[in-house]
C-alpha cells in the first residue's frame, strides 16, 4: 500500500453521495480522490494509482463496464461496484469484466466499509494455513478442522468444511459461484452450481442456529456467496 | 404471388344478348333493303350499267361484319345474295338460278361477300383486342398508381375498391380474412358464400367472387356485385383481366400488411424501451436520495449522543422502509408492464436467510423457526422477486405479531408442488378480509395498533406468484392463533435435488 492512508478513487456522479462517501471514508482514515465522470476516473486512476476504486455503474458519460475493462488492462486494484438492486445483468457483466465486489444502493456505511476492508485485505494478505478465522460468533480453526458457533462445536463433512474454508479464507469478500465450485469440486464441476446451493444450505443448517441472528453466509443472487457476520460490520 | 383462381363462366344466350342480336339483325335487314331499293330505283330510272350495281350488295355485309358479330355478317350475306338475285337477275322479283349466267353471278357474289365478311370481322376483332389491351394497361397503370404509396391495409383496400369499381362499373368490396371474424361482414357474406371461393355460380348468386392471395395464405376475398338486371360475363372485358388486377391488389395488401406488422413491432419495442427507461429513472430518482439519506444517517449515528442516536435510528428505520416501498413500487410497475426477469435455481434456505438479514433492524425478540422438509427442491424463479415475496410476508409477520412471538417458516413438498407457510402469533386476519388484503392499496383498518403499511406488499406477492403459476393466500392458522400465509408453487417450477455423494468421513 502506498503511503499511510489507503487511497480510494470514488467515481460517482451524484454530488450528495460523493460528499457522504468522502466524509465517511475520510473519517475512517482513507484518502478520497473523487471523480465525477468515468473519463475523469480513468485519468485519475492512471495518475494517482489508488489502492481501490469505488465505481458507480450508472455514469453519465461512459458505461461503468467500460471503466472496468479499461482499468483491468493495466491494473489488478480492487474495484467495488455501486449498483441498484434491480440491475442484476449489469452486475454479472461487471463481475465477468473483473470487478471484485459490490454494494447495492442504498447501502449502509457499515456494509461499505466492511466490503472495502475485505477487498483491500484480500489484495495484499494471504491467510496462512494455521490461522483461526473469526466471523462474529463463528470461529473456524483452519488447521485443526474445528468449527464452533458461540463455543458450541459444529460437526461438518469434509466437503462442507472445504467450502467453509474457502469462504473463510476470503472472509467479507464476495466469491462467485464459479470460483467456489472450482476451489471445492475442481474444474470439472464449474457449471454445476446446484451442488453448491445444497452444500451452502447444509452449512447454514449447521452454523446458523438462530437464523434471525447468525447469518454468516450471505447470498448474492446470481453471483455468489460471502462469509460475513450479521449486520455487515465487524 | 400467383393471380387468383378465376374460372367463372358466362351464361350463354342471356336475355341481354338476344335483345342486341335482334336489333342488329333488323339493322342488317334494313341496310340490305335499302341497297335493294336503291338498285331497283336506279334501274327503273334507266341506269346505264345495271350489272355494276352488284357491287353495292357487298356493302351491308361489310357493315355487318365491321360492327356486328360474325354470325350476323353471315346472316347478312344470305340476305344480300337473296336480294341481289331478286332485284338484279331477271326476271325481277323471282329467284332465278336456272341459267348458268345467273348461278355464276350469285356464286361470285357469295364468295366475295363471305371473304369480305371474314376479313372485316377479323379486322374488327384485332382492333377490339388492341383496344382492350390498351384499356387493361391503362387500368393496371391507374390501379398501381392508386395503390403505390399506401402504407395501411385499410387505405390499400379503399383505393382498390374504388378503382376496381370504376373499371368494372359496379360496386366492389374487399373482405379481408382478418375481418372475417367480424360478425357484420360474416352475415353479409355467408348466405351466398360458395363452397369453392372464386367460383361464380350462375343463377344462384349474381356476384363475382375472387380470391386474394394464395390458397394456403389467403388474404381476403374480392366481391363484385352487378346492378339489378345486369350479368357478369367472365370472359368479357374487363372481367377477363380481373385476375391480373386482383393479383396487384393482393400484392399491395400483403405489402401493406408487412409494413403494418413492422410498424406495430417498432411501436411495441418503443413502448418497452420507454417503460424500461421510465422505470430505471424512477428507481434511480428515488434511490439516489435514499443512498444519501441512509449513508448520512449511518455516519451520524456513531457521532451523536444517546438521545440523538435514538432519533437518528428512527430516521434510518423509516428511510429503510421507504426503500422497501420503492422496491415494491418499481417491481409492481415492472410486472404490470409485462417484464419477466430471468430465473435461476433458488434454495429456500438462501432466500429466507437473505430476507432475515435485510429485515434485521426490524427484528426484536421474536423467535424464528425454519423448518424445511428434507428433499425440498430448488425453485426455478427469479431470486429478487421470490425474495420480495418472502420479505413482504415476513415483514408483515414481524409487524403484526407480538414483540416476543414465534414466527414459523415451514417449507413442505406436496404431490403437486411445494408449500411454504409463514405463521405468526399476532391477531390474525379475520376470515372475511382474507381475500381483500391482497387488493392493491388495501390497508388494514386502523384499530388499536397503528401500523404503517403501503397496501402494496400483499398485492405484489400475489402478482409475483401469478408469474410462476403459484398462489398466495391467508389460510386458517394450523396452530389456531395469528395469521398464516401460504405460498404454493406448482411442481414444474421445481428442480429436483440430487444429493451429491460424498466420501465417508
Amino acid at each position: 500500500m502506498s503511503g499511510l492512508q489507503p487511497k480510494i478513487l470514488v467515481i460517482e456522479d451524484d454530488p450528495q453521495i460523493r460528499k457522504f462517501l468522502t466524509i465517511t471514508l475520510t473519517s475512517h482514515d482513507y484518502t478520497v480522490i473523487p471523480a465525477e465522470t468515468g473519463r475523469e476516473g480513468v485519468r485519475l486512476a492512471t495518475s494517482v494509482k489508488p489502492d481501490a476504486v469505488l465505481l458507480d455503474l450508472g455514469l453519465p458519460d461512459i458505461d461503468g463496464a467500460e471503466v472496468i475493462s479499461v482499468l483491468r488492462t493495466w491494473s489488478k486494484m480492487p474495484i467495488l461496484i455501486v449498483s441498484a438492486r434491480d440491475h442484476e445483468d449489469e452486475k454479472i457483466k461487471a463481475f465477468d469484466l473483473g470487478a471484485n465486489d459490490f454494494v447495492t444502493k442504498p447501502f449502509g456505511t457499515g456494509e461499505l466499509l466492511a466490503r472495502l476492508r475485505a477487498a483491500l485485505r484480500d489484495a495484499i494478505v494471504t491467510i496462512a494455513e494455521d490461522t483461526v478465522v473469526k466471523v462474529g460468533d463463528l470461529c473456524i480453526d483452519l488447521s485443526a478442522h474445528k468449527v464452533t458457533v458461540r463455543d458450541n462445536p459444529v460437526k461438518l463433512s469434509p466437503k462442507e468444511f472445504a467450502l467453509l474454508k474457502v469462504l473463510a479464507s476470503h472472509a467479507g469478500k464476495l466469491l462467485t459461484h464459479k470460483y467456489l465450485m472450482q476451489k471445492v469440486w475442481g474444474d470439472a464441476h464449474v457449471e454445476d452450481n446446484q451442488y453448491l446451493r445444497i452444500y451452502i444450505a447444509q452449512l447454514r443448517q449447521k452454523l446458523e442456529l438462530d437464523p434471525a441472528r447468525d447469518q454468516f453466509i450471505v447470498n448474492e443472487p446470481g453471483i455468489g456467496y460471502r462469509l460475513e457476520a450479521a449486520g455487515g460490520s465487524e | 404471388m400467383h393471380p387468383p383462381r378465376f374460372d367463372a363462366h358466362a351464361t350463354p344466350g342471356s336475355r341481354f344478348f338476344a335483345y342486341a342480336t335482334w336489333w342488329q339483325a333488323l339493322l342488317s335487314l334494313a341496310s340490305v333493303l335499302t341497297v335493294a331499293g336503291l338498285s331497283y330505283g336506279l334501274i327503273a330510272a334507266g341506269f346505264p350499267s345495271p350489272e355494276s350495281l352488284g357491287i353495292l350488295f357487298v356493302l351491308p355485309v361489310l357493315c355487318a361484319a365491321a360492327f356486328f358479330e360474325l354470325r350476323l355478317a353471315l346472316f347478312t350475306v344470305v340476305l344480300s345474295v337473296a336480294a341481289y338475285n331478286l332485284v338484279l337477275i331477271p326476271p325481277l322479283w323471282t329467284f332465278n338460278l336456272n341459267n348458268p349466267q345467273a348461278l355464276a353471278k350469285v356464286v361470285v357474289l357469295l364468295i366475295v361477300t363471305l371473304v369480305v365478311s371474314a376479313l372485316a370481322s377479323r379486322l374488327k376483332r384485332m382492333t377490339r383486342e388492341g383496344q382492350a389491351r390498351e384499356d387493361i394497361l391503362t387500368d393496371l397503370y391507374l390501379l398501381n398508381q392508386d395503390l403505390v404509396g399506401k402504407t395501411s391495409v385499410k387505405d390499400v383496400c379503399e383505393a382498390a375498391e374504388q378503382r376496381l369499381g370504376v373499371i368494372t362499373r359496379m360496386p366492389c368490396r374487399i373482405f379481408l380474412e382478418s375481418e372475417m371474424s367480424d360478425i357484420r361482414s360474416k352475415t353479409e357474406f355467408t348466405p351466398h358464400f360458395q363452397e369453392r371461393p372464386g367460383q361464380w355460380s350462375a343463377g344462384v348468386d349474381p356476384r363475382l367472387i375472387l380470391q386474394l392471395g394464395e390458397a394456403d395464405s389467403r388474404l381476403g376475398t374480392l366481391v363484385f356485385t352487378p346492378q339489378e338486371g345486369e350479368r357478369i360475363v367472365a370472359e368479357s372485358f374487363p372481367f377477363r383481366f380481373l385476375p391480373t388486377l386482383a393479383g396487384q391488389v393482393a400484392l399491395a395488401i400483403s405489402r401493406a400488411m408487412i409494413t403494418e406488422a413492422h410498424a406495430a413491432q417498432t411501436r411495441q419495442a418503443d413502448r418497452e424501451r420507454f417503460m424500461s427507461a421510465m422505470l430505471s429513472s424512477l428507481s434511480h430518482d428515488f434511490k439516489t436520495p435514499l443512498v444519501g439519506i441512509i449513508g448520512a444517517l449511518e455516519t451520524l449515528q456513531s457521532r451523536v449522543d444517546a438521545d440523538a442516536r435514538d432519533l437518528v435510528s428512527d430516521g434510518l428505520t423509516e428511510a429503510q422502509r421507504l426503500n422497501r416501498f420503492v422496491v415494491n413500487l418499481v417491481e409492481v410497475s415492472r410486472l404490470e408492464a409485462g417484464v419477466r426477469p430471468k430465473c435461476e435455481p433458488v434454495h429456500i434456505r438462501d432466500a429466507v436467510s437473505g430476507v432475515l438479514r435485510t429485515l434485521r433492524p426490524l427484528i426484536g425478540m421474536q423467535t424464528f423457526r425454519i423448518i424445511i422438509e428434507p428433499g425440498f427442491p430448488l425453485l426455478n424463479v427469479n431470486p429478487s422477486l421470490f425474495d420480495l415475496v418472502l420479505l413482504n410476508l415476513i415483514e408483515n409477520a414481524i409487524k403484526y405479531g407480538p414483540l416476543e412471538g414465534d414466527i414459523t417458516i415451514e417449507a413442505r413438498v406436496t404431490p403437486d408442488g411445494v408449500l411454504i407457510d409463514i405463521d405468526d402469533d399476532g391477531d390474525g386476519i379475520p376470515t372475511p378480509l382474507r381475500e381483500q388484503v391482497f387488493t392493491k392499496f388495501y390497508r388494514a383498518a386502523e384499530g388499536d395498533r397503528k401500523i404503517a403499511g403501503t397496501g402494496l406488499g400483499l398485492y405484489i406477492c400475489r402478482e409475483i406468484m401469478n408469474v410462476y403459476a403459484g398462489t398466495v393466500a391467508a389460510i386458517d392458522p394450523p396452530d389456531g392463533t395469528g395469521a398464516c400465509m401460504r405460498l404454493s408453487l406448482p411442481s414444474d417450477i421445481t428442480l429436483p435435488v440430487l444429493v451429491p455423494q460424498e466420501e465417508a468421513e
